[in-house]
């Protein structure tokens, strides 16, 4: 061990007059440091690590050398080394614990929402869509992509994603403007036309594909049959798609305005198939037929 | 330190064995062939030609290699006893 050479040695010499040891160790030429004698026949000393086996050869351990030399240890840093190594059960769990901690600082194994959770269902559909997954290695990079999914939801004014450890911690913030509860009651169309698609992820749909309803209309319906009889009251999560129609005279000097006034009276938010203009006297005769989307709690 | 070479060279030419006390602290020894008794209180060493004893309190040797000794500690007293050299 040359490079613990100058660290110290702890030992301890019994016999009697013990510190008559030290004149054969002086004519050994071995340096002695910090010598105390503790009780009548026992003195305690440190040495170089390098001179403890000169020491042990000027009193090796016979029953025959009139004074007893033990090895108390290491002193100092060299001390605690020697005393980890003696453990290496501990040492090796310790270096085994570090190793798992660093290996499984690579996944995920909590997702956690900071700020609202009204959004946690889209939340989790959008870090699945990422491929980043509960208790599976974290995927980076995709960032970004999942803030954008997040804050094109209606009301979401700040989005972030942060690794931290194994946690996943995505804030979410409304505007102040947004309510952060859920629409309660019956799902009530916002349209005339034709339902031309209808998912209830909770609730009971009144309506199915096909049918025609009417403005005000309830489609989904907040109460849940039990199957033991009973009904329990829900929050309905549901989302229809309506065909319709809207046709009427409207007075515009050219066609154009003419239709973009009937896309104002639809609203923004519907898709147009088919536009039909027939001009009249001093009007225009307007058959707009497009597709509505209408969401709760989606 | 040219003073002290200068008294260690006309005392009878021996300049080998020295002894520097630090007043009420420790001490410093040169040419100590031997310890003849050794406990916290007080303690003998032998020399080419006396023995001396050191009293004080909490002594102990902080160094000892080839003649030369450090003693930590209070000293207090330090008389030269009769002549004698190695047991």
């Amino acid at each position: 061990m040359s490079l613990f050479g100058n660290a110290y040695r702890k030992l301890t010499i019994e016999g009697i007059m013990p510190e008559r040891a030290l004149l054969r160790l002086k004519r050994a030429k071995i340096p002695l440091y910090s010598i105390r004698k503790t009780d009548k026949t026992h003195l305690s000393l440190r040495v170089k690590q390098r001179d403890l086996e000169k020491v042990l050869s000027v009193f090796p351990n016979s029953e025959f050398s009139p004074y007893k030399v033990t090895d108390c240890g290491g002193v100092g840093v060299l001390g605690r080394i020697e005393k980890l190594f003696s453990r290496v059960g501990l040492l090796l769990g310790a270096l085994l614990f570090v190793a798992i901690t660093l290996y499984a600082d690579r996944f995920v194994f909590k997702v956690e929402y900071v700020g609202t959770d009204i959004y946690a269902r889209e939340t989790r559909i959008a870090l699945d869509k990422a491929g980043v997954k509960t208790f599976a290695p974290y995927v980076s990079g995709k960032e970004d992509w999942i803030c954008s999914q997040i804050l094109a939801l209606d009301g979401v004014e700040y989005c972030s994603i942060k690794k931290s450890g194994t946690r996943l911690i995505v804030e979410t913030r409304l505007s102040p403007f947004a309510s952060e509860y859920a629409q309660t009651g019956k799902m009530q169309s916002n349209y005339t036309g034709e339902v031309i698609a209808l998912t209830a992820l909770r609730g009971t749909p009144l309506v199915k594909v096909g049918d025609k309803v009417e403005q005000g209309q309830a489609i989904v319906d907040d109460c849940f049959s039990l199957e033991g009889g009973g009904q329990v009251r829900v929050e309905i999560i549901a989302r229809a798609r309506f065909s319709c129609v809207w046709e009427s005279d409207v007075s515009a000097e050219t066609a154009e305005e003419a239709f973009a006034k009937a896309y104002l009276e639809i609203g923004v938010n519907a898709e147009i198939t088919e536009k039909i203009i027939e001009e009249l006297d001093g009007a225009f005769h307007v058959k707009l037929v497009y597709t509505a989307t209408q969401s709760m709690n989606f | 330190m040219r003073l002290y070479e200068e008294i260690f060279k006309n005392a009878d030419g021996v300049a080998g064995d020295r002894c520097i006390i630090v007043p009420s602290g420790g001490g410093y020894f040169e040419g100590v062939k031997a310890v003849e008794d050794f406990t916290s209180d007080a303690m003998i060493l032998c020399f080419a030609r006396e023995r001396v004893a050191v009293r004080g309190e909490r002594l102990s040797i902080k160094k000892y290699c080839d003649g030369d000794m450090e003693i930590s500690g209070k000293i207090t007293v330090m008389e030269v006893l009769s002549k004698g050299g190695e047991p």
